[in-house]
């Protein structure tokens, strides 16, 4: 039987604007758009990465769990850290999310964890979303009560508030870009919000990015 | 009137002319100009009429505050036009006549203002046949404003925004607070309502230079300051909690944060309170002078100034130097302190009456201001033996200011009556709060300068969080308030509340009628409840209050400060909306399927799939004749979808919910229910014993965060070993039912679908071509089906194999609609539509559904004492009979008996299954027998015969889950 088709929760609001798709990791995701603006990059561009695994693990033994996996976690709470290329954010005191490229098998190892009292599986088809540029601060100015002008990515600082009145968990990480937002949200607002901040975006004179300008910024 | 030779910092473009129009006819304005300055300099001096006699009435303050010169521009309301500048093709109105400003038909009300005594509203009102009449005669004749219908929804955008330190005020002390604070390191917004900085130090100069350059180097180096962001024509509008400051512009609010808060806003001009202090052409001595420094506009010819401080001979010599002959100055003390200023003014020959004031304005042919009498004066009280009267053309006020402290008040500041000053000022502020200048007592230029450097300092010190050295603040003598600005006049119309048209007899007259406490004497006056909230009015009234009653302003007190304290835009306070929908995984595939969505809380849920040239009504009861014969596709994605791990989750879900949980057998499920403390039945769902140790669960699509937030909340509290994970999000759901639907899904699945195997009320782990999947056999609308629950990324995948599977057979999706008839038939409650905020178990038959034998649940120990109680209400099934062809009952309709009310619908529809209505309602218990008849009355109050019959509706052998079915 062959892999079944993943489908990213951004799916159905993007494809009335779809110019061409690629496929990534099972996922068709966007490569570009018919209303892609080409300055989007100098102003604030909106990219999807839902398409990326992830997964989730809480509980006491989370830390621990995930540390015997080889993954290194934040001593922090509120913080994120890289572990062999893998993104792991510690989302409060005992809850971690994983994400990672299809390069790396952090999130294998993750879905894999033997199981404990202690240790809970917390699975993520979450929506996540890349908003990056010299307007991103701007748009979030318009969407979220917290300055994201004062995380920063060498801190890996991340919050978990509210974007367009949606819950969401933000991180700054410094790409090869500049320093870029990345939205982690339930799938089930995703349309909500990208049409949202697409919008703002818009009026502001960027809008979204498909995969190929991703990719060509190096993300 | 006339233009002045340019000012050095006038706000007129001279080289842009603008046309506007204002009651029927053209002016010639200059860019920059405020729609006032450009009229008084036209020669226009009644701009406005007074709200509730109709008085005429021109410029007060200039100030933003000039409430009987608000204007009507198109679509736009109460426009004010002391400050809002002119814009090419205006066409402006005044908002409180009845036929224009000029021939304003309800003119006459100021003859008969006796009529219209203090507390006249509500001795009026209070007759409720009245009312109708008195209230469109109002709107009629005041209204402030037509509102056009058609003005579109503008939707402008909020912003947050945070700095280190905010200052409200960008007059010479938040100037200089914000060059402190910024040099100390901290980032901050200077914010101020006019549309130029510098404040006061731009135009009360005593035709002395010397304070506008300092005002101005100041203002220069904070401009150029990196640290310092300015934003002019900008509101701070309210005060709240952790120091969060709604500034609005002329096109939007922004929600900022500071870390400390300066409030540097000064103080408002107080008018003089004499018979006749409305006319046009009586202003404040600072409107005079923002008229001349601003906008180049003389504003009189012939100036008489009541004067009690050092401001009013300060006007003197800006009024002098702009040309304007100053006839005299009525000082009302006694004795001036000499000055180089006084000293000034008197070596221009400027006569100077002291403890004499205006007793009398006269009007002219036109209404506005043609002379003054000036009385000596005994604590308000006029000697006319000494009457002089001097033809003018204007009259300047400069008796006293009140602070403006507004959001200190909000803010939480502690305030005290300073005798020297006669002001309200802070003793006490908030950690992170600071004020300077005028509206923290200190009046003199330079002490206000360092009074700015304090505060910015000592705000920098704490935002950033490092200790810093205050600088200390000069002393200041000033005494810019005269106590009791008042002067009595036998024939009134001596105005204290230009708002509300509030004369000085009305606050003698309230309090005689026992409203004299201040709160009371606001409401039932409404001093202070115009659309400049008191900020010219307060402060007298309560000196007049302290007077009548023998006490001191101290405790009289003030009323409360609440935000707004200026007016702002409901498009502002609307801005952009943001209201979160939530769409299914499967959204798309629906919108494919023809669905017509309906809102479910905060998700979009197909409520029925549209066929062509098919009506709602058909097209519902299409789906429900597919599940019963063929098979269906349902979407059941927003229930809400919560998993419990850990050796004690068992033991958590018996305390949760009714049912005894802890006897589930791993691959069972269960329908279960969820009481409240007090027994009441607030959610439910089926239980899935997944694994050991792991129960999956689904609650109502509106109780999913409740639920979730309600049971994080009890596990901390409890501290069970076990983990509650949300799901809802993560998991797409769906319901396959009907006779055909283990056809379908048998040859797609990897699990033995056989009865044996997978029995109903099973729950099963496998994959469903190849996506991982939950399968629960239960039964919600009544047909042998599958509850399918898989990641949310595969959802979409899912819908398609099935129905590509499901075309031999017919399949079809169903929505809503079709499912809550569906369930109805089968007789299944829904929790929230068949049961209210006091529904118990009992009260719906589950019973079976609460063990009462369990040590503990939540709800159990209220309905040990419920059970023992006779019920008053039982839901029970009923149906119309077959041949009702007329309205049919819905939910809420009433059941009537013997003429009282004794229970309700909740649900009703017609079943093309058994060919006529059915529903449940709430009924007495002694009704819910068999066969009894009742009344439903309807919206239009027809009556409908309907009769108890039993439930399930449909398939009561529930024969439909059995392999023999």
């Amino acid at each position: 039987m062959s892999t079944p088709a993943r489908v990213s929760p951004l799916a159905d609001v993007q494809s009335a604007h779809a110019a061409r798709w690629t496929e990534i990791e099972h996922m068709r995701v966007v490569a570009a758009f018919t209303n892609e603006q080409a300055n989007a990059l100098n102003c604030v561009a909106m990219g999807d990465l839902s398409h990326r695994p992830r997964a989730g693990v809480k509980g006491p033994g989370a830390a621990a769990a995930l540390n015997a996996a080889g993954i290194s976690t934040p001593a922090q709470p509120n913080r994120w850290c890289r572990s062999e290329g893998a993104l792991i954010a510690r989302l409060g005191l005992t809850e971690y999310l994983i994400e990672a490229d299809q390069s790396n098998d952090a999130v294998s190892r993750v879905l894999t964890l033997p199981n404990a009292p202690d240790v809970y599986p917390v699975p993520h088809y979450d929506a996540a979303l890349l908003v990056m540029g010299p307007k991103a601060v701007d748009l979030f100015r318009q969407t979220c009560s917290v300055d994201m002008a004062t995380l920063d990515p060498n801190d890996g600082a991340l919050v978990l508030t509210s974007v367009v009145g949606v819950g969401a968990t933000v991180a700054a990480l410094q790409t090869p870009a500049g320093i870029a937002y990345q939205v982690w949200l339930d799938g089930t607002y995703a349309s909500y919000m990208w049409e949202t901040l697409c919008e703002i975006a818009h009026d502001m004179g960027g809008g979204p990015i498909g995969f190929d300008a991703l990719s060509r910024v190096g993300l | 009137m006339s233009r002045l030779p340019v000012m050095p910092d006038e706000w007129i473009n001279r080289s842009h002319t603008i046309k506007i129009r204002f009651e029927g006819r053209e002016y010639v304005a200059f860019e920059g100009d405020a729609i006032s300055s450009a009229l008084w300099a036209a020669g226009t001096r009644t701009l406005g009429r007074s709200f509730k006699y109709h008085r005429p009435r021109g410029i007060l303050s200039m100030a933003n505050h000039d409430v009987n010169v608000m204007v009507q521009d198109g679509q736009r309301l109460n426009v004010r036009g002391d400050v809002i500048p002119v814009r090419a093709g205006m066409d402006l109105s005044a908002v409180n006549t009845w036929g224009g400003v000029q021939s304003d038909r309800v003119r006459f009300l100021d003859k008969l203002s006796a009529f219209f005594p203090v507390g006249f509203y509500y001795k009026a009102f209070h007759n409720k046949r009245l009312f109708p009449l008195w209230e469109r005669m109002f709107r009629n004749i005041t209204g402030l404003g037509r509102l056009d219908l058609a003005t579109p929804h503008i939707r402008t955008a909020k912003r947050y925004d945070f700095c280190d330190v905010l200052i409200i005020g960008a007059g010479p002390s938040g100037l200089s607070a914000a060059l402190a604070a910024a040099d100390a390191g901290a980032s901050v917004v200077l914010v101020d309502e006019n549309a130029h900085a510098g404040g006061s130090g731009m135009y009360q100069l005593g035709a002395d230079n010397t304070r506008r350059d300092q005002t101005h180097t100041l203002l220069q180096k904070a401009r150029q300051h990196a640290q310092i962001r300015i934003l002019e024509s900008t509101t701070a509008s309210g005060w709240y909690a952790d120091q969060w400051i709604p500034l609005i512009d002329a096109d939007k609010m922004v929600k900022l944060r500071a870390k400390a808060t300066i409030v540097a806003g000064g103080a408002y001009e107080q008018p003089t309170v004499f018979r006749n202090n409305d006319l046009p052409g009586v202003m404040l001595g600072s409107a005079m002078q923002r008229l001349i420094y601003r906008y180049a506009v003389q504003p009189a010819r012939r100036v008489v100034i009541t004067a009690a401080n050092e401001d009013g001979y300060r006007l003197a010599l800006d009024l002098l130097a702009a040309g304007v002959q100053v006839l005299a100055i009525a000082d009302l003390r006694d004795n001036v302190p000499a000055s180089a200023t006084v000293n000034a003014v008197r070596e221009r020959g400027v006569e100077c009456l002291l403890g004499s004031g205006v007793y009398e304005a006269h009007a002219d042919s036109h209404g506005e201001l043609g002379a003054v009498t000036i009385c000596r004066l005994r604590n308000g009280v006029a000697d006319t033996a000494t009457a002089l009267r001097f033809d003018c053309d204007g009259v300047a006020m400069s008796t006293g200011w009140a602070p403006a402290a507004n959001l200190l008040y909000q803010s939480g500041a502690k305030m005290r009556f300073d005798e020297r000053t006669q002001q309200f000022v802070p003793a006490n502020l908030p950690e992170g709060v600071y004020a300077c200048g005028r509206v923290n007592g200190v009046y003199g230029f330079d002490a206000r300068i360092a009074d700015g450097a304090r505060a910015g300092t000592s705000a920098a010190a704490f935002a950033l969080g490092v200790p810093l050295t205050v600088p200390a603040v000069p002393t200041d003598d000033s005494v810019p308030s005269y106590p009791w600005p008042v002067v009595e006049h036998a024939q009134a119309k001596n105005f204290v509340d230009f708002d509300e048209d509030l004369q000085l007899k009305d606050f003698a007259n309230a309090v005689q009628e026992g409203y004299d406490n201040i709160e009371l004497l606001k409401r039932y006056s409404t001093v202070g409840m115009g659309p400049s909230q008191g900020k010219h009015s307060n402060m007298t009234a309560l000196r007049i209050l302290a007077r009548l009653l023998g006490k001191s302003p101290e405790q009289v007190g003030t009323t409360t400060a609440r935000p707004f304290f200026h007016p702002v835009p409901m498009s502002h306070l609307a801005g952009r909306g943001f209201h979160p929908q939530r769409h299914s995984p499967l959204h798309g595939r629906h919108a494919g399927w023809g669905a017509v969505f309906m809102p479910a809380g905060v998700w979009e849920r197909p409520e029925y799939y549209a066929q062509q040239g098919k009506s709602r009504t058909d097209c519902i009861h299409d789906e429900v004749r597919r599940v019963r014969s063929k098979v269906a596709l349902i979407d059941v994605g927003t229930l809400g979808k919560i998993e419990v791990r850990g050796p004690e989750a068992a033991e958590f879900l018996n305390r949760v919910y009714t049912a005894r949980i802890d006897l589930l057998k791993v691959g069972g499920t269960r329908y279960a229910i969820m009481c409240d403390e007090s027994g009441v039945v607030t959610d439910e769902g089926v239980i899935a014993h997944i694994e050991q140790n792991v129960y999956y669960f689904t609650t109502t699509t509106s109780g999913a965060a409740n639920v979730y937030r309600e049971m994080s909340r009890l596990n901390a509290e409890w501290g069970l070993q076990c983990g509650i994970i949300n799901l809802t999000g993560s998991y797409a759901s769906v319901n396959l039912a009907g006779p055909d639907s283990r056809a379908v899904l048998g040859p797609l699945c990897d699990v033995d679908l056989s009865s044996a195997a997978f029995p109903y009320l099973a729950v099963r782990q496998g994959s469903i071509a190849g996506i991982p999947a939950r399968i629960m056999r239960v039964g919600f609308v009544g047909e042998w089906g599958y509850e399918i629950h898989v990641p949310a990324e595969y959802g979409a995948t899912l819908w398609d194999v099935l129905m590509e599977a499901g075309k031999p057979y017919g399949i079809g999706p169903f929505g809503v609609e079709a499912q809550r008839l569906l369930r109805l038939e089968k007789g299944h409650l829904i929790v929230s539509q068949d049961t209210d905020g006091l529904t118990h178990p009992f009260e719906v038959s589950m019973e079976w559904a609460v063990k009462m034998d369990k040590p503990f649940f939540i709800g159990q120990r209220s309905l040990k004492i419920v059970r023992e109680l006779p019920l008053k209400r039982k839901l029970a099934g009923f149906q119309l009979p077959a041949t009702h062809t007329g309205a049919v009952p819905s939910e809420c309709h009433l059941i009537i008996q013997n003429g009282e009310i004794v229970g309700r619908v909740t649900s009703c529809y017609w079943s093309p299954n058994l060919g006529h209505h059915i529903g449940l309602a709430f009924l007495p218990p002694e009704m819910c027998e068999v066969g009894t008849r009742f009344q439903i009355r309807l919206s239009d109050r027809s009556m409908v015969a309907a009769e108890v019959c039993a439930t399930p509706f449909f398939d009561p052998e529930n024969l439909r889950q059995k392999e023999t079915a």
